[in-house]
């Protein structure tokens, strides 16, 4: 009897053990996770903790001093390169270990090692970018350059003492959550993260949509729906600036050069959203109040906690920088030194080019028909790694062109189309790290030319100001030499005529210096007018450049105040196009009541989105249902292939132009539609929708299209959900919400007046720490929604004093060996 | 009395066992003291739960009053949906009191087991049938 007991008792004390010290699905180990001496408790830091400390380190040369600033930034102290970015990568990886690395694996394919099979497919489609084997190309001229390898060495050589000093005690909460351990750090992974940027900043795609498109639609008519320059234009380098001649001549397109695939893709690939979009700007200190020059910037990504960006100063005997790091990368993306400032937007422009590849056997890959022969293709195994599953082996055959992403083994669902490889510049051999380098140390406009020849992809526009008064603007990367139209469709894989063959020459992508305008800007909007000598085509957008055009030419005496005032501006200069268009379009007093109100409401309407009033969700919805019963009819055909839907833009200027245009007609009903009785039947539509809300403050904006913040695992008890926010993708203080419920938002908002002594403003919607268990997880956000700045810190040794100034950590070298 | 001293050493041991071994190594400490003193089963449990409830309650408890409630109110939100930290204290409590008292208990039932054993045992050496 009494045995019987003791084996019971024994029994349910191991089987609790075991369970709580056991991953269950998405439950973690319980046991481990609450005991307060290792578990998620250890990662709730003391509000009051003093941050002070010295730290013994082996490697640096020279003492390092570090300054914690109230908001957590580190200024870091040291007395030669490498120790500033040993520390760097040191605190990074204090504040941001989990998020670096898990960034890593998402550039590169590893991450159904820590969440299992339902990331394989992510996973597959990395590799078969060729995420891998490009960051391996870049890692190697990372390491070729001297200035490049000492960053990455000392860079990883930080961020390795810091992982060695943890145990599972330490380790960041998502770890513990997940239930894995923090791996050791290497260069590729920075690497890695550099060609991340890439991806999701170029790796946006129409090829494949578009070439759906050429199976119902004639050339002539999908160049009136997707026009590469739109009736209206700001371009980034002001219309009327003259181009010098090519110096590259530029290729006829061949004969069959619209080639059409038999058979069209039938599948959407997975890719970033084409809305990440960003604004910046610089003002010549002639049109300032101050008469110094002022630089702005604000980078739209996806929102997500942690912070995509990690503040730090950076001061060396020959450089002093500030500004966002990316984590997991050494120096400042995006910032200002003691003599200039830089900004960056995508510059949107197309270097992804899709090409038919036939093989021999669609299976094994092995050789494929070029230049009127079986060639051998290079055959790459990817090893992809599965938590508590066997690893999976994919392979990836590399053509002339590039990797085959889409094959008989790859498809998204489907194996009868032709295999598909891609040319991309993000796949080339680069060196973004010494742009970086270059510009971190740069002293004037020559600096940060030279700075920008490395920069290749992803393309940017790099805005410039200097304490002398100057401003300038580059739009810089590599770009393809093209032909008018080439790479906006599949090209044929069978020779190398529609292989790129050159780059345009860097000193001829678009640029201006100085100019008379005295401000320059961009928005994604087109960098030229049509006079620009070299073809090419994007994903532009217009209406944030057109605001910011008006402004900035009808301001003088700028302030720091009116940047701000810009860069927070809910105005959309498309429904103030749209709108009025619509209005006079039909009769505005004849809806029923239910309706009638939302009329009234928008007639009155100034066309700023902000998040109190209804008006923006009216005319939004009205927008979207008029958009959709315009175009759907059009675009759905029985063979369902995907096909891309023509921009807002586009929309309204045809509409504009010709109030009859065919497209308004629906093709599968009898009658004939007009563009008012679309207008009108889909403003009742709309006033339906928001009849189903209770009451007016349910339609708000900002109830309607808040901001989401969501954590990097997706847990919404980490994330920041439903901020009231107002803008719309149209706005400069932009907005928008993805159909995954991200938002895509101001990741960093900047102004720099380049004064002496320099002032600058920033802030961005999160905190320097990633631990959720800290008071600086989140505490940017309330501000950021509010649309106020923090004052950036930027000290020199003499500030030593400096009241802002709450924590000092001390490195020295530790006698222990390198690790 | 003994209770009392069971229940400090229990904790105690169990603090100084988590800094160097695995959270589990609070239900060793438990069997082993369980082994050692006597007690009734059901009250080896009873000490052994309070002792490693509050010991983890009151430590997590401590620390969430120091962090200002900022990470036990995300993973009460993460675990039962609600804006409770005071929960995340009592899981804790819960867990640690749980695998304590049922190891605690094993280790009486052993204990007890085995005296019992040892008595019978000394019965048998006199009794009649053994003398045959």
């Amino acid at each position: 009897m009494r045995w019987k007991g003791f084996f019971i008792s024994l029994i349910i004390t191991l089987i609790l053990i075991f369970a709580l010290n056991k991953k269950w699905g998405s439950i973690p180990p319980l046991g481990k996770l609450f005991s307060p001496q290792i578990g998620f408790w250890q990662n709730a830091e003391s509000v009051d903790k003093n941050y002070s400390t010295q730290i013994k380190v082996p490697g640096v040369k020279e003492e390092v001093k570090v300054w914690l600033d109230k908001y957590m930034v580190p200024h870091i102290f040291a007395q030669n390169d490498f120790d500033a970015y040993y520390v760097q990568g040191y605190l990074t990886a204090r504040d941001r270990l989990w998020q670096m690395e898990m960034q890593a694996r998402a550039a590169g394919g590893y991450v159904s090692e820590v969440l299992g099979s339902k990331s394989l497919h992510y996973d597959r489609l990395q590799r078969r970018k060729g995420m891998v084997s490009a960051a391996k190309k870049t890692l190697a001229a990372i390491k070729k350059d001297s200035a490049t390898h000492t960053m990455i060495t000392a860079y990883t050589k930080g961020i390795n003492t810091y992982i060695q000093s943890l145990d599972y005690s330490d380790y960041p909460l998502a770890y513990k959550l997940l239930d894995y351990k923090p791996e050791r750090w290497t260069p590729l992974k920075t690497a890695l993260l550099v060609k991340y940027l890439g991806d999701y900043l170029t790796g946006h795609t129409s090829d494949l949509k578009n070439t759906n498109a050429l199976k119902h639609f004639s050339l002539s008519t999908f160049n009136k729906l997707f026009p590469t320059f739109p009736d209206s234009l700001y371009p980034i380098i002001p219309k009327g600036t003259a181009y010098y001649n090519p110096s590259k001549n530029i290729k006829n397109a061949p004969e069959d050069s619209l080639w059409i695939p038999l058979k069209g893709i039938p599948f959407t690939p997975i890719m970033p959203d084409k809305d990440n979009g960003s604004n910046n700007w610089a003002v010549q200190g002639d049109r300032t109040a101050s008469g110094n020059a002022i630089l702005a910037n604000d980078p739209h990504l996806t929102l997500t906690l942690p912070s995509l960006w990690y503040q730090v100063q950076i001061y060396t005997p020959n450089m002093n920088v500030y500004g966002v790091s990316f984590p997991g990368a050494p120096g400042v993306v995006i910032g200002f030194n003691d003599r200039i400032a830089w900004g960056l937007t995508n510059a949107m422009r197309d270097v992804r080019d899709f090409y038919a590849i036939k093989f021999k056997d669609s299976v094994r890959r092995r050789k494929y028909w070029y230049k009127g022969e079986w060639k051998k293709t290079k055959v790459k195994i990817e090893k992809i790694n599965i938590r508590n599953k066997d690893s999976f082996y994919d392979t990836v055959a590399y053509t002339v062109f590039g990797p085959v992403i889409y094959d008989a083994t790859f498809s998204g669902g489907n194996k009868d189309f032709p295999a598909l490889a891609v040319r991309w510049t993000a796949n080339d051999t680069t060196n973004e790290l010494k742009a970086i380098d270059i510009l971190n140390h740069a002293n004037n406009y020559h600096d940060f030319k030279e700075g920008l020849e490395y920069f290749d992809n992803p393309a940017q526009n790099f805005v410039f100001a200097d304490v002398t008064g100057n401003i300038g603007i580059w739009e810089q990367g590599s770009f393809p030499l093209r032909w008018k139209n080439q790479g906006k469709f599949i090209m044929p894989g069978y020779n190398d005529d529609y292989l790129w063959k050159e780059y345009i020459p860097s000193k001829e992508n678009p640029h201006i210096f100085d100019p008379e305008q005295g401000y320059v800007f961009s928005a994604n909007q087109n960098p030229t007018d049509s006079t620009y000598p070299y073809p090419y085509f994007g994903h532009f957008v217009y209406y944030r450049a057109a605001h910011i055009h008006h402004f900035l030419k009808n301001h003088n005496n700028i302030s720091i105040s009116d940047m701000k005032t810009l860069q927070t501006d809910y105005y959309s200069a498309f429904a103030a196009t749209a709108l009025p268009f619509m209005l006079n379009s039909i009769m505005t007093n004849q809806f029923p009541d239910s309706a009638q109100r939302y009329m009234d409401s928008l007639q009155s309407w100034n066309y700023k989105m902000i998040p109190q009033s209804i008006n923006p969700t009216i005319f939004h919805l009205w927008w979207k249902n008029f958009k959709t019963s315009i175009w759907r009819d059009d675009l759905h055909y029985k063979d369902s292939l995907p096909l891309p839907v023509p921009t807002a833009k586009t929309t309204i200027e045809w509409l504009v132009r010709n109030p009859r245009m065919p497209f308004i007609d629906n093709r599968n009903t009898m009658e004939l539609e007009t563009l008012q009785s679309l207008l009108q039947k889909t403003f009742l539509q709309t006033a339906d929708t928001l009849n189903q809300y209770v009451s007016d403050s349910l339609r708000e904006w900002g109830r309607f299209n808040g901001t989401n913040i969501q954590h990097l695992t997706g847990m919404d008890a980490f994330s920041h959900n439903d901020l009231f926010t107002g803008g719309s993708r149209f706005t400069v203080n932009a907005n928008k919400k993805e159909k995954n419920g991200k938002s895509i938002g101001p990741s960093w908002r900047m102004i720099v007046a380049l004064g002496n002594p320099i002032k600058a403003y920033g802030i961005y919607p999160g905190g320097q720490s990633g631990n959720p268990g800290s008071r600086y997880y989140d505490n940017f956000i309330e501000k950021w929604e509010k649309g106020k700045y923090n004052r950036l810190q930027f000290f020199t040794p003499q500030d030593s004093t400096d009241n802002s100034i709450r924590y000092r950590i001390i490195f020295s070298e530790s006698k222990n060996e390198m690790p | 009395m003994r209770s009392f001293i069971v229940f400090l050493l229990t904790g105690i041991l169990s603090f100084v066992a988590g800094i160097f071994y695995p959270w589990w190594s609070l239900a060793i400490v438990a069997f082993v003291i369980a082994l050692i003193f006597k007690q009734k089963s059901i009250i080896a449990f009873i000490t052994a739960f309070i002792s490693l409830f509050i010991f983890w309650f009151s430590y997590s408890y401590f620390i969430d009053l120091s962090n200002d409630h900022i990470l036990a109110e995300r993973m009460s939100s993460l675990f039962v949906g609600t804006n409770t930290p005071i929960m995340m204290c009592l899981f804790s409590g819960i867990i640690a009191g749980l695998v304590a008292g049922f190891s605690a208990l094993t280790g009486a039932l052993l204990r007890n087991k085995r005296q019992k054993k040892v008595r019978s045992n000394e019965h048998a050496y006199n009794s009649p049938a053994k003398s045959l």
